[in-house]
């Protein structure tokens, strides 16, 4: 798979073609995005957002094309490498925020450093992260007894404990009110400025593309 | 990713489930360490009992009841034989010493054994303090007898007819303590000793005074040198095999031999353990399952969280390892549980068997079966989280963001 080029963007792609069934079926136009720039990745549903975001994740490999994060094509890598360079390098906010229930909120976020064995030499990282999105006082409260607000900062604190060179948040907005929907735009593009990181939204929510600097569409090929 | 924590937290979550698997694989423990340890101490505390008697003599009949009743004292005579020709049977140059008992009182439950003095020689035994007895009605208590009868040097006492209190005293006859002995570890400390003739006489009389109610003559004013048994003690091992056949030629008496008879108790025994053993197996094998069917229905459950960590970047050995923790956990909880059931079990049945039959347990712990035990546990808890695991390990991450 042929490298983008990736000088003082943290996350670069050229020509990416997604597959369903074997078959092409969208095309994710190229991307340059220096730190600290947000992107938003539209375009109706089924239209391969999601499947867009696993290949920048090094979850589903692309068709064709290439991806570079903070230098490195992750599908150059072999499967554990990748998952640990996924761990490490690249923050993932989900949907519906994926919290293990039986775990508190501290013990949530500090899953992204332990899963990803990431040296987390920052002493006060993590009561940093808690502080700053207002979970410290929720910290121990186990996260099937947190209000849906404070699940999403705890999944955006657990996204951003490693220091990722990329954030990727997979329709973060969707069903929640407008109040909500630029409260947590907010909140990931302020956190994406102060810790350096790209950040790439994937929606079909048009209220978030004034929040965002870069808005791209995604190509259906059939 | 700390495989603990959160395997903890998990069974924490499903504690019910949890602690339903760990008590029946606790009570599975606790059957196999019960086999192993209380069945396997049971001829040592028999062993300990009988002391240094090889030999019992008795009349015709089960030499088995002869060892019970003359060796480890639990039950009650069977008859009478001839003191003299026990002891001439018993005077074979293999047999180091030999002494006959003559059974019938009790003093507060405890068996007075009317003998001579060679009992000591029998027994290894020697005075602690006092001496022992040279008059009759002159009595020695065993070191355990003294503390539970509360005697000292001196005192008197009344016994009672038959092995069981309850029964007619004996008022006309007081005994006097005139010695104690040192522990020995046999059933001797559980004893009163005094002189043979001291026994028969008081039975003597006392089969008089039955006889003059009911017309019936007892042995006893028959056989003016009756004893219940004579016990023995050997030169060499050798004796066992040479001097108890020559006994069982003489058509009054019966020759025991106190370590084959339990051994064949034992062997009778031996299907019991195995049972208790296999039993303990079936549970934890029972547990096993319901600890698997358990995982897996909660690793399906768990699909979205295991695909988290996976997105998280743990690999699929850190997954699969979630699984075998939880198993891990579950199966140390047992551990803990059923040993400490089994110690629970242990403790009561030595008491019991203590109360019941004098014989003292001592169960010991061999390290080399507990080492197996705990393997094994460990063993069975692998193989029940060994397919949630591989399920756990293939969980796809797509899954998480199509969810």
């Amino acid at each position: 798979m042929e490298t983008a080029n990736a000088s003082n963007n943290v996350l670069t792609t050229r020509n990416v073609v997604l597959a369903r069934d074997g078959n092409r079926f969208a095309r994710l136009p190229d991307l340059d995005i220096a730190a600290g720039r947000s992107v938003a990745v539209i375009g109706p549903s089924g239209c391969g957002k999601t499947t867009a975001l696993m290949a920048l994740a090094g979850i589903r490999a692309p068709m064709e094309g290439s991806i570079s994060v903070d230098g490195t094509d992750p599908w150059a890598l072999g499967r554990s490498a990748r998952d640990r360079f996924r761990g490490r390098r690249i923050g993932l906010v989900f949907q519906s925020f994926h919290l293990v229930d039986a775990l508190s909120v501290r013990a949530n976020i500090w899953l992204a450093a332990q899963c990803a064995k990431y040296p987390l030499h920052e002493p006060h990282r993590l009561d940093d992260l808690l502080a700053r999105l207002g979970l410290a006082p929720v910290k121990t409260r186990r996260a099937d007894r947190i209000s849906h607000g404070q699940a999403q900062r705890t999944a955006i604190a657990r996204a951003l404990l490693n220091r990722p060179a990329v954030v990727l948040a997979d329709e973060p907005t969707s069903a929640l009110d407008d109040a909500n929907t630029r409260t947590i735009m907010a909140l990931l593009a302020e956190c994406a400025v102060a810790e350096r990181a790209a950040l790439v939204v994937a929606t079909h929510d048009r209220r978030v593309l004034d929040t965002v600097d870069q808005v791209v569409e995604m190509e259906k090929l059939q | 990713m700390n495989v603990v924590e959160l395997a903890f937290a998990y069974l924490r979550r499903r504690w019910g489930q949890a602690l339903l698997s760990i008590l029946v694989a606790a009570l599975g423990v606790a059957a196999v360490s019960v086999a192993f340890v209380g069945l396997d101490a049971l001829p040592d505390a028999a062993e300990r009992s009988w002391g240094g008697v090889d030999l019992v003599i008795g009349p015709k009949g089960s030499v088995l009841d002869l060892v019970l009743c003359c060796a480890l004292h639990i039950s009650d005579p069977r008859g009478l034989i001839s003191e003299k020709a026990a002891m001439r049977a018993a005077s074979h140059p293999l047999v180091r010493v030999a002494a006959p008992i003559a059974l019938g009182d009790n003093v507060n439950g405890i068996r007075i054994m009317g003998t001579t003095p060679a009992i000591l020689s029998v027994y290894r035994a020697q005075i602690a303090s006092g001496r022992v007895w040279n008059k009759p009605l002159e009595a020695v208590l065993g070191a355990q007898a003294a503390r539970t009868l509360g005697f000292k040097l001196g005192d008197s006492f009344i016994g009672a007819h038959g092995l069981e209190p309850g029964g007619e005293m004996h008022s006309q006859f007081p005994y006097k303590v005139v010695g104690v002995l040192a522990p020995t570890g046999s059933v001797l400390d559980r004893l009163v000793l005094t002189d043979i003739e001291t026994v028969r006489y008081i039975h003597r009389k006392h089969a008089e005074d039955e006889a003059a109610e009911t017309g019936v003559t007892a042995t006893y004013v028959n056989l003016p040198d009756a004893a219940t048994a004579v016990v023995a003690s050997y030169k060499t091992p050798v004796a066992a095999l040479l001097v108890p056949r020559l006994i069982e030629a003489n058509p009054t008496l019966s020759a025991a031999t106190p370590s084959f008879e339990v051994a064949r108790v034992m062997s009778y025994l031996r299907p019991l353990s195995l049972a208790a053993t296999a039993l303990g197996i079936l549970l934890v094998v029972i547990a096993a399952a319901a600890a698997a069917a358990s995982l897996t229905a909660t690793m399906n459950a768990r699909t979205r969280d295991l695909a988290l960590l996976r997105a998280l970047g743990a690999g699929p050995l850190a997954i699969a390892s979630v699984a075998f923790a939880e198993a891990a956990m579950i199966a140390l909880a047992a551990l803990i549980v059923g040993l400490a059931l089994s110690a629970a079990v242990i403790a009561w049945g030595t008491s019991l068997l203590a109360e019941q039959t004098g014989l003292l347990l001592e169960p010991q712990v061999d390290p080399e079966s507990l080492s197996y035990l705990v393997l094994g546990a460990f063993a069975v808890a692998a193989l029940a989280a060994l397919f949630p695991a591989i399920r756990a390990a293939r969980t796809p991450i797509e899954e998480l963001l199509q969810s």
